[in-house]
């Protein structure tokens, strides 16, 4: 088979002094099935951006090393390589350009010039090859869920009729019935001579489809070679111990909610207890945001009611949510005031509050960042900023949405032992991370009908 | 008459048409059909309840707003009391109610009735996606277009994250005036750094798809994603611009005969109809 991909003592240096890939070497065949592997933050992401030109061609940085992409040295533009290869961003939803999915399928094609019936004939197969029907062409992609969105970002690769398919964590919104469909997808792709190289840290389902595999660990490669020869490294999550059960904090009587003519789920009823730490399971769009957010009172139940049984003092606020994009909750210039606006807003005296955001700083690992804008640091410890500014306020009830995004298994294992409140309830699409660190898990969707 | 079906690009040209009539024309009765025709074509598209109740605001708000003020402060002679707010003083020339003032007002008030109801049509009877894609194939930079389409869709995204961020910040505690104006101001203020930082990744994140995805700013608009305009709308179409080209022609004729530029005897019919009529 032709070698397509040709990388050797590749380093990569982030201006802002992160190094992201330490002497990454590795060569890809026409039709393989490559897969990039490793934890959060391993490097995979910026691998796939040295890939698809954007590293060093649009980024600064320090960059070392040879990179052969189809016979082109880079650096070369990423519109050289152009249909050539086609990428899948990990944030499908900020890298979608248009307002239908046609005319996001559209898009590519139209930059290559194509006429419009040929563009037309394109979308509708690119469409089938991911599985959407033809009546998903004139869906405004807002009203798309994260896993439909993610396919019709596939479908838009597709539909140039790439030679090299890259893939930023393409599974990250999908339940896992359908992440077995996309991987099964990927093969077949494979066989008609697409090169498919995808970065990913759900080993268990690729791992059955993927012939080489190349595994990450600090920005330095552990493993490199076929997927036969590879064991993943276990995923360790010990159970956190759980603590006595208490009173009931928090009862859900009834509860419906619908967007418009939507309804999102109906009819729930549950009580939250002191001491529980509660998981809410489920794929993307199956409602475990609005469950939060109704428990938090931003949204009102369509029937039904949310109880708060048990008030905390004044010094403490009742609850806390931690919103799945957390950098929207930063709004201080540096770490410590983010970390003092809660216990501020309590009245707490200056010592009081210098005391606290000491204490939650050294517990969440940020003793060091205390100075640093919050934008500044990465997208990880921000979320461990956002957290932070939580935990000052000593809040009964913490509700967390999707804690364990940008978080290895270590990282996530760290930061639920420091939750410091009454009742922990989080969102998660991870079974694993779930079932360890829930001492309750509430289904949301079709994971793991059985129960756990 | 169902005017919603209508080719996006057959709105544009009935919106600027109207827009167009609405600055050429001075005479009260004509502003006036201009405004109704209009508001006819705009309940023709069979707008939505919403869409009425936003239309009848900025209508009833425009129209009072202008005439009212135009009413109280008309400066221009000759000047007919209605009646005085605050009668006139030694050093003051008082608060009245202007009859010639309220007129003025009145005939504003229907140019803007008569721009915003075909505004209100263009963008409430158009799918958005529609309108998006024939706003990308005028005959424009690409760059330009897409670069303003993205930002007009970003903006209830921004709405939606300023929402957001008011909430995570009064789940923290906070409350508007609870700990002082300063406090409060500051707060405030700090929205701006999450939807700033969000912006610039949101912008970073479109800058990549578009490198990735042979985006090139000087290519020509794509061409036959949008469906033909009919032969009935393209005759519209033609006529409406021949229409407001005479009109303007008309008016122009008329400014320099006023003026004492150029006079011609065989125009007179004209400049009356002018003087009467537009």
């Amino acid at each position: 088979m032709k070698k397509l991909i040709w990388v050797k003592d590749l380093r990569f240096r982030y201006p802002s002094g992160e190094v992201a890939l330490k002497g990454v070497s590795f060569e890809v065949r026409e039709g393989d099935f490559f897969l990039l592997a490793g934890e959060t933050g391993c490097g995979k992401s910026t691998l796939i951006q040295v890939l698809c030109g954007l590293i060093p061609f649009a980024s600064e940085g320090d960059f070392s090393g040879e990179v052969e992409v189809l016979s082109w040295r880079l650096p070369v533009a990423p519109g050289t390589l152009f249909p050539a290869v086609a990428t899948v961003f990990q944030t499908t939803a900020e890298h979608l350009v248009a307002e239908t999915v046609f005319n996001e399928l559209a898009f590519g094609l139209e930059n290559l010039g194509l006429p419009p019936a040929e563009i037309e004939k394109r979308v509708e197969e690119a469409l089938y090859e991911v599985g959407l029907s033809p009546a998903f062409k004139d869906r405004a992609l807002t009203s798309l869920s994260g896993g439909e969105r993610q396919r019709v970002a596939l479908a838009a690769a597709l539909a140039v009729r790439p030679r090299i398919l890259l893939l930023d964590e393409p599974l990250a919104q999908v339940d896992p019935e359908n992440a077995h469909k996309m991987v099964k997808l990927f093969k077949r792709l494979t066989r008609s001579g697409i090169t498919v190289i995808m970065a990913e840290h759900r080993l268990k389902f690729v791992l059955p489809y993927a012939e080489k595999i190349l595994y990450l660990k600090d920005g330095r490669p552990l493993y490199y070679g076929p997927v036969k020869g590879f064991s993943p490294p276990q995923r360790i999550f010990p159970r956190l111990r759980p603590a006595p059960l208490g009173p009931v904090i928090l009862k859900v009587e009834n509860l419906s909610f619908s967007y418009g003519e939507r309804e999102v789920f109906s009819g729930l009823n549950f009580s939250f207890r002191a001491g529980e730490r509660v998981a809410l399971l489920g794929p993307n769009g199956s409602g475990k945001t609005t469950f939060l957010h109704l428990l938090a009172g931003l949204l009102r139940p369509t029937t039904g009611r949310v109880c708060w049984c048990r008030r905390p003092p004044a010094e403490r606020l009742p609850l806390g949510l931690l919103l799945q994009d957390p950098d929207l909750m930063l709004v201080r210039e540096c770490v410590f005031s983010e970390l003092a606006l809660a216990p501020e807003n309590l009245g707490l005296n200056k010592e009081e509050i210098s005391r606290r955001v000491r204490e939650v700083a050294e517990r969440l690992a940020l003793t060091r960042y205390l100075d640093r804008p919050p934008f500044s640091l990465s997208r990880g410890e921000r979320l461990r900023v956002a957290l932070a500014g939580l935990l000052t306020a000593r809040p009964q009830v913490l509700l967390l949405d999707e804690p364990t995004t940008a978080q290895d298994a270590e990282n996530t294992l760290k930061l639920m032992k420091e939750l410091a409140a009454e009742l922990v309830i989080f969102s998660t699409h991870d079974e694993e991370v779930a079932t360890a660190l829930a001492t309750r898990v509430i289904n949301f969707g079709p994971i793991n009908q059985g129960g756990l | 008459m169902q005017t919603a079906t209508l080719h996006p690009y057959t709105k544009l040209s009935l919106s600027i048409f109207f827009s167009l009539l609405s600055v050429l024309l001075d005479q009260p009765r004509s502003l006036f059909l201009l405004a109704l025709f209009s508001w006819l074509i705009l309940l023709g598209s069979r707008p939505s309840k919403p869409v009425l109740k936003m239309h009848l605001i900025l209508v009833l708000t425009t129209v009072w707003g202008l005439v009212v003020s135009q009413g109280l402060f008309y400066r221009d002679f000759p000047r007919t009391v209605l009646f005085c707010l605050i009668p006139p003083g030694e050093s003051f020339s008082g608060l009245c109610l202007i009859k010639e003032g309220l007129f003025y007002g009145l005939v504003q008030a229907l140019r803007l009735v008569a721009a915003l109801s075909a505004g209100l049509y263009l963008v409430t009877s158009t799918p958005k996606e529609l309108l998006f894609r024939a706003v990308s194939a005028l005959p424009l930079p690409r760059g330009l277009t897409l670069m303003a389409l993205a930002a007009v869709r970003f903006l209830p995204a921004v709405a939606d994250d300023l929402r957001l961020v008011r909430q995570a910040l009064r789940l923290r505690g906070y409350r508007p005036l609870r700990r002082g104006l300063f406090y409060t101001v500051k707060t405030e203020l700090s929205i701006v750094y999450p939807l700033l930082a969000k912006a610039v990744r949101q912008a970073r994140a479109l800058s990549d798809t578009l490198l990735t995805r042979g985006f090139d700013p000087l290519l020509p608009p794509p061409k036959g994603l949008l469906p033909p305009v009919r032969l009935a709308e393209k005759i519209l179409v033609a006529f409406l611009l021949l229409a407001a080209f005479l009109v303007l022609a008309a008016k122009i004729l008329f400014w320099l005969y006023f003026q004492g530029v150029f006079y011609e005897e065989a125009l007179r019919p004209l400049y009356a109809l002018v003087r009467c009529f537009l």
